[in-house]
């Protein structure tokens, strides 16, 4: 940190606004006005730069003290049958506050990104599966398959520091790496190496790719794959693919399962996860799983030490009674069968409560609109900007601290909820 | 407040007091000295005739970071059958063999145990470690990093480096992760299966690095004994799992030359190759070389039969082993540069010969090790069996007629090719508290635990004596931690957090600039953001963080 007459600026900053969390963001404060200097993306321009507008409690649209709000937020939750806590937007100590809260309130709990997160905890539950981390991907990989996301749309330094970025504790060659797409509508520029060599793309539209995957894992087992099974085309493109997979010295798949439909999310990524596993037989091969943006990897991590279940349980009869299928935000609006929302988001504006009729405590970054319509709305700041905490990694190998950045005097998410919850 | 335990039957090891009435006063957390007559004793409590130890150490147990967390989210069936409910003192949770942080606590300190030490945390993955260890109430935790795999270290013994620039380094790292000492495991393999080596034994090559397990561990048990870090380095060796891997073990021994390390889950690494199934004990061997090197020290990681779930930092035998996963699915990651995990569940049968053989091996090293100061007792929870079963492990070595019944129930095979019915040493309480206490503080280098003396830690657990060890031990009358009554009757009735354990070796800054050109270029993230500061630890929720002396060189 350096600090002249009127700004200072802060360097190794940890970005929150997707699930990558970049370490390396240089930022500079001046009068309390934050600007990126230095690394990031434009995700983090908006996340960083974004100012904020002063906006007080309130309760059915009317300003309130902070504590007339927190009371009635409480009284909402002790008078309620059934609780649903969602977005569940926040850092580690914001989930681990939640958590204790929903505890107290007997409520279900499920994160804004809940579907995609399940559809990789249902293969983990049901077969594992072989995976990697970011600096083993970067230093390692010579061989990279994108299934049904080109990773840049919603990551968007992926490539940049992970990809063309080629230091190699694993003597990889320069432009050594092989990049291959599968999917439909991908943005596949970034897949084009420095010195322009330019990856596979397989078009291949998301509800084919089950299939498309299945195909590979025949090919590279040996067996007749019919070619009326898939266009002949396409056949050719894969065998290509599957004689690639076999020289590799190090192959990743990267899916994203918020890109998949949340109805074959899951079968998907079954199928990839069986074809690595196959592959492993003979050589090295790992899968990537990018995913959990808004904090969701680590509050599915804080749930399951805290509970011993990803999240999707319900504390109604006094202990965390799991179900991925039943304690959905979605399923639980529909058919009313809660009584009370608590709306919790901390990092992307865009993240919006569900419209419901029933009573709404909305917790989140300032904004006009809630303070109108919520029940009750109280106003917070963002994890490494307005306070420190730390956030899970997309690989979940890795946490990285967040820092207080500026100060406009608004509460984290986990004091809220702390004091919510001491008033029950 | 001054509190008297009156008549009272101490069994404290470190201070020699082997089974004697005597009174135990406690004030502000600390054991202290008999008062004089006019100084006031605010609280007298009845303990006449009841077992008196110090809370219990477990020096190997798998607690926190990555693995654990996948363990637990891998098993919904294994909670959804020991749900925990919150009452007026406790949180909620689940158990069984992967059970959630906050029941972990609760459920050490109902068996009296008041510290809990990870064995396997890897320095990338130290921050999780740390908040779930925070999130494990009552307990105090430390945890040991994992070094011998990261391509730092392999590239700094690769390049010849001098001793002094590697001992800055494993310095570094445990100040940077808050360790309290180091672990290896499988020493290069992890490292070596990411370039698709299958196996690694002592004196193959990491193919890359062109460096022997033997090599690694010389140079990381050298360095821990030059740091003075009090635990030696914690060794979980090559070809763990593998009939005829006792050679492997006792060739590991050699190698050390004098140099101290403390073999951890040996009976994993106990295996002969005799017999028709080509599968044997080699418990004897092991037992003869714990009891002829001084400097070696060892915990068993006794197995129990019955569904768990192993989580291990050894990537490569965890993928050799994942063909046996019951149920059938398992996670295999290789992590960062750093090391790698993988979780198998696994059901060890008591009709099975290589189970119930692994059973008998456990048991005989216990029994035939000769100095309860240099064993400890593990079940490498969750590998070998859950931590909660360590009362019944603690009945089978003090009831020999009751391991024999248990051993006429098991393969008969197995039972056949192991010598356990031919042993009737029964452990004695004193022991019991040796190798469950006294023996794991002067180990890890906690001289305020472990035992009773003046100015001790008030960790106290009061068992009722019961000829039944296994519910002697289950259920302690009381449990304090720090002075405070954390268990009565073996029920929670408060929950204060434990302290973190940290060593803090001395190193020269300077090893940072190699670091910081090692993170800028191959890393995921920066190396200040890998630094662990003492205020952010705190700040996870730690009552306070203890930073243990080295030795002097």
């Amino acid at each position: 940190m350096t600090s002249n007459d009127s700004s200072k600026l802060y360097r190794d900053i940890v970005c929150p606004f997707c699930s990558l969390l970049c370490d390396d963001l240089s930022i500079r404060n001046s009068s309390e006005k934050l600007s990126l200097e230095r690394h990031g993306c434009p995700k983090a321009v908006k996340g960083f730069e974004r100012n904020e507008r002063k906006v007080r409690p309130a309760i059915h649209g009317e300003s309130v003290e902070l504590e007339v709000a927190l009371e009635h937020a409480a009284s909402i939750l002790k008078t309620s049958a059934q609780p649903l806590f969602a977005g569940c937007s926040t850092d580690v100590e914001g989930s681990r506050e939640l958590l204790a809260l929903a505890e107290k309130s007997g409520a279900i709990v499920d994160h804004a990104h809940g579907e995609g997160m399940m559809s990789n905890t249902l293969v983990l539950q049901s077969q594992g599966w072989i995976t990697t981390t970011l600096a083993e991907l970067k230093n390692r990989a010579d061989l990279v398959i994108f299934i049904g996301t080109d990773a840049v749309t919603q990551y968007p330094r992926f490539f940049e520091r992970l990809i063309w970025d080629q230091a190699s504790l694993a003597g990889l060659k320069r432009n050594a790496r092989d990049i291959v797409y599968i999917g439909e509508d991908l943005n596949s520029k970034a897949g084009v190496s420095p010195k322009g060599k330019r990856p596979s793309v397989l078009k291949c539209p998301e509800k084919e790719i089950n299939e498309t995957v299945s195909v590979i894992h025949a090919l590279y087992k040996g067996l007749e794959v019919q070619a009326n099974v898939i266009p002949a085309r396409r056949l050719s493109a894969l065998k290509k693919i599957v004689e690639r997979i076999k020289t590799a010295k190090y192959g990743v798949i990267v899916w994203d399962a918020s890109e998949f439909s949340a109805t074959d999310g899951d079968a998907i990524i079954q199928s990839i996860s069986s074809l690595i596993k196959e592959i492993n037989q003979q050589s090295r091969f790992a899968g990537l799983s990018l995913g959990g943006n808004n904090g969701g990897l680590s509050f599915i991590n804080v749930c399951a030490w805290q509970t011993g279940y990803p999240s999707r349980f319900n504390y109604n009869q006094g202990y965390p009674a799991y179900d991925p299928h039943a304690n959905t935000t979605k399923k639980n609006l529909k058919n009313k069968s809660v009584d009370s929302l608590l709306w919790l988001s901390s990092f992307d504006n865009n993240l919006t409560a569900p419209r419901t009729e029933i009573p709404t405590i909305v917790i989140s970054k300032p904004s006009r609109k809630y303070a109108k319509e919520a029940e009750v709305y109280i106003p917070i700041g963002t994890p490494g900007i307005d306070h420190s905490g730390n956030l899970i990694r997309t690989d979940s190998a890795v946490t990285l601290p967040l820092k207080k950045l500026r100060k406009l005097g608004l509460s984290s998410g986990s004091e809220i909820l702390k004091k919510i919850r001491q008033m029950m | 407040m001054l509190t008297r335990l009156k008549g009272g039957i101490i069994y404290d090891p470190t201070n020699r007091v082997k089974g004697k009435k005597r009174d135990l006063y406690i004030n502000d957390g600390k054991i202290v000295k008999k008062p004089g007559k006019n100084e006031r004793v605010h609280k007298t409590i009845d303990v006449n005739n009841k077992v008196i130890m110090a809370g219990g150490i477990d020096i190997h147990t798998h607690i926190g970071g990555g693995k654990v967390n996948i363990a637990r989210m891998m098993l919904p069936e294994d909670h959804q059958q020991d749900p925990v409910w919150a009452n007026s003192v406790t949180r909620s949770g689940s158990g069984y063999v992967a059970p959630s942080t906050l029941t972990t606590g609760y459920r050490y300190a109902e068996m009296g145990y008041t510290s809990c030490f990870e064995p396997a945390m890897l320095p990338v993955n130290a921050r999780q470690a740390h908040m779930e260890m925070a999130d494990t109430p009552i307990v105090d935790t430390g945890a040991y990093a994992l070094l011998g795999n990261d391509d730092f270290l392999l590239q700094l013994i690769a390049g010849k480096k001098s001793q002094n620039l590697i001992n800055d380094y494993v310095a570094w790292t445990m100040h940077a992760s808050q360790a309290m000492a180091i672990k290896i495991v499988n020493p290069g393999g992890i490292n070596a299966f990411k370039f698709n080596q299958r196996k690694l034994d002592l004196d193959d090559n990491n193919s890359f690095y062109n460096l022997s397990p033997r090599k690694i561990l010389k140079v990381l048990a050298r360095s821990l004994h030059e740091l003075g870090v009090p635990h030696p380095l914690h060794v979980h060796g090559c070809n763990l799992g593998v009939p005829g891997n006792v050679d492997t073990t006792l060739r590991t021994v050699d190698a050390m030359a004098g140099l101290p390390i403390h073999l951890t889950h040996v009976q994993f690494l106990s295996y002969g190759t005799e017999g028709d199934r080509k599968f044997s004990s080699g418990a004897a061997h092991i037992a003869e070389a714990l009891n002829s090197n001084e400097n070696i020290s060892l915990d068993v990681g006794q197995i129990m039969f019955g569904q768990t779930i192993t989580a291990s930092g050894d990537s490569m035998m965890q993928y050799k082993g994942s063909v046996h996963a019951h149920p059938d699915k398992w996670v295999c990651m290789d992590i960062e540069c750093d090391a790698g995990c993988g979780v198998v569940p696994f059901r060890y049968r008591d009709k099975n010969f290589v189970n119930a053989l692994q059973w008998c091996i456990g048991l005989e090293i216990f029994l035939l090790a000769k100095d309860p100061w240099r064993i400890f007792l593990t079940t490498d929870h969750p590998n070998g069996a859950p931590f909660t079963m360590y009362p019944h492990l603690i009945r089978l070595l003090m009831d020999k007629s009751f391991r024999n019944d248990m051993l006429s129930t098991i393969n008969k095979s197995a039972r056949a090719a192991s010598i356990l019915d031919s042993i009737d040493r029964e452990y004695s309480l004193y022991e019991i508290a040796t190798m469950t206490r006294a023996a794991p503080a002067l180990s890890l280098g906690l001289k305020d635990r472990g035992h009773l003396g003046i100015d001790a830690c008030a960790d106290i657990t009061i068992y009722s004596e019961h000829e039944n060890k296994e519910v002697m031990f289950s259920s302690p009358d009381y449990v304090f931690k720090n002075g405070e009554i954390v268990v009565k009757k073996g029920k929670v009735v408060s929950t204060p957090s434990g302290s973190t354990h940290v060593v803090k070796p001395d190193y020269d800054a300077s090893v940072e600039k190699h670091l910081k050109k090692y993170f800028d270029r191959y890393h995921s993230m920066k190396m200040s953001n890998f630094k662990i500061s003492d205020d952010e630890l705190l700040g996870y929720g730690r009552e306070s963080l203890v930073t243990h002396p080295c030795k002097p060189n």
